[in-house]
């Protein structure tokens, strides 16, 4: 819906915020942000949006939870002895891991790349409406209306369930 | 001088634990802050982070040293995070009544006079309740995604090391992302 | 052997990744807003006003609650579950792409079977809303929004 009026300048929105745009694209930017209300709308939301999350989403865990966890995490690895023997690895074990991994894969390479090419068989009808063109409806239970609101011309699929079916 | 990570991470490829317990100190914060933003749960967020490291350490001889050690760990704390939120699939969580009390009077202090006016405690903790509801709406991938932009402040480039996915899938899932936040946060924002 | 085994398993993984690159499904965002209308009191939660204002010329409901909204990322002929607070389901699947249109396929399932299940287009970042299912004492709505990005 929003899609067709948007400034052609929102989607670099996001990385201009995190500071992820080149010098030139940056400066560029600026510049647009400083006379499109639209973007310098989104800047300010984007902006705001990160310092929300940020105050309220950052927990932090005590000292004493800390411990707990690496006392946790301690006992787990000297009881399985992996302090003693992680230099030890066995690079067979690795090898026959691969082995089991490069057959997975060869697998999945020949489902993978007959379905590459596949392409759906659909083909161009003359589109009725900006928004929505209704290809087939049915139902098992239920009669279903279709609808356009008068105002924005969204479409609306009203289902009417029988007494049985809810 | 303190050791590089790549220092304690040879050292704990000796055997060395202590080399091992440093980086744990140094990362175990930041790695359980980032497992918090994806599962919204602390006890969870507890046994990711303590399952991360466990599979770290039982993994790092495949730690390549050209890449940095925490996008590394990141990547297991956001799978072991997303495994974790797959099992669990539950419904908000419920929080002692005691840390309950601790977050929300930590979030309060922060705010100078904020005490002072009830009416700021009540939009406060509306307000972290919106922001708790919007990130329960998000799948994991936008969780983990906006988790390590917005709190770990990670660019990009190292959130796509860590999650293991494209640059351009980093960026559209923010957006979308925050795009999702904004919806519940239209009230809040300052003009 | 084995060595010769694994290069070719290897030329073919690089190939299939090159190609693969070059024709990547690209990810369809889905959000559900499922809304509670009903006659029990009068309220129209502020986030969805738009929709109500429009679902307002057709339909005599006075309360219209926001109950959750759902967001899910998925890829073409990838099907996306949204479980819905009457114990139904609804899946949603992504067909094609074309021309700035989304083909998706839209099914409600209740548990004895599905109530809808349609085949439409729809403009990339459009809406549609799905509505009629019971719930409480009313109806369940459903606006879903489908968007892709190149």
């Amino acid at each position: 819906m929003e899609s067709s009026s948007r400034c052609k300048y929102y989607k670099l929105v996001g990385p201009f915020v995190d500071n992820e745009l080149s010098d030139s694209q940056k400066q560029d930017m600026a510049l647009h942000v400083e006379n499109c209300a639209e973007c310098f709308n989104e800047v300010n939301k984007a902006q705001q949006t990160g310092l929300l999350i940020r105050e309220n989403l950052i927990v932090e865990p005590t000292n004493d939870a800390m411990r707990e966890i690496w006392e946790n995490i301690h006992t787990e690895l000297t009881n399985s002895h992996n302090f003693k023997t992680q230099q030890k690895r066995s690079v067979l074990k690795h090898f026959n891991k691969a082995k089991f991994w490069i057959s997975a894969a060869a697998a999945l390479i020949v489902i993978s790349v007959g379905t590459l090419f596949y392409s759906f068989p659909y083909k161009t009808g003359n589109l009725q409406s900006n928004h929505c063109f209704v290809e087939s409806i049915d139902s098992a239970s239920a009669s279903i209306m279709v609808f356009e609101t008068p105002k924005n011309k969204m479409t609306v699929f009203w289902i009417f369930e029988n007494e049985s079916s809810s | 001088m303190a050791e590089t990570d790549a220092v304690l991470v040879e050292k704990s490829l000796e055997g060395d634990n202590e080399s091992f317990k440093l980086l744990f100190e140094r990362y175990g914060k930041r790695a359980y802050a980032v497992s918090y933003g994806i599962l919204q749960n602390s006890e969870d967020a507890k046994d990711a982070i303590q399952n991360s490291f466990i599979r770290a350490f039982r993994s790092l001889h495949r730690f390549r040293k050209a890449s940095s050690f925490y996008t590394w760990l990141y990547r297991i704390v956001v799978n072991a995070s997303i495994d974790l939120s797959r099992k669990r699939r539950r419904t908000p969580e419920t929080i002692p009544f005691e840390e309950g009390i601790q977050n929300s009077s930590t979030r309060l202090s922060s705010e100078k006079g904020s005490f002072a006016d009830p009416s700021n405690i009540c939009r406060q903790t509306e307000l972290s309740d919106t922001i708790q509801k919007a990130m329960e709406g998000l799948s994991v991938e936008h969780k983990a995604v906006i988790t390590l932009r917005e709190i770990e402040g990670l660019s990009y480039a190292e959130i796509s090391q860590s999650l293991e996915c494209s640059i351009g899938t980093v960026m559209s899932r923010l957006y979308y992302a925050r795009k999702h936040m904004k919806t519940y946060l239209e009230d809040y924002y300052k003009s | 052997m084995k060595i010769l085994f694994v290069i070719i398993i290897s030329s073919i993984v690089f190939l299939h990744t090159f190609i693969a690159s070059a024709q990547r499904s690209p990810a369809v965002f889905i959000k559900v807003d499922v809304i509670y209308a009903s006659n029990e009191r009068a309220f129209i939660d502020k986030k969805i006003s738009r929709i109500v204002n429009d679902l307002k010329s057709l339909f005599a409901y006075s309360n219209y609650e926001l109950i959750d909204i759902h967001s899910l990322e998925t890829k073409y002929h990838q099907t996306g579950q949204i479980p819905l607070p009457n114990a139904s389901k609804l899946q949603i699947v992504p067909l094609a792409e074309q021309a700035g249109y989304i083909l998706l396929n839209v099914l409600v399932n209740r548990s004895n079977g599905y109530i809808m299940n349609t085949n439409f287009r729809i403009i990339n970042g459009g809406t549609i809303l799905v509505g009629g299912p019971r719930y409480k004492k009313g109806v369940l709505v459903f606006a879903i929004t489908v968007e892709t990005m190149r």
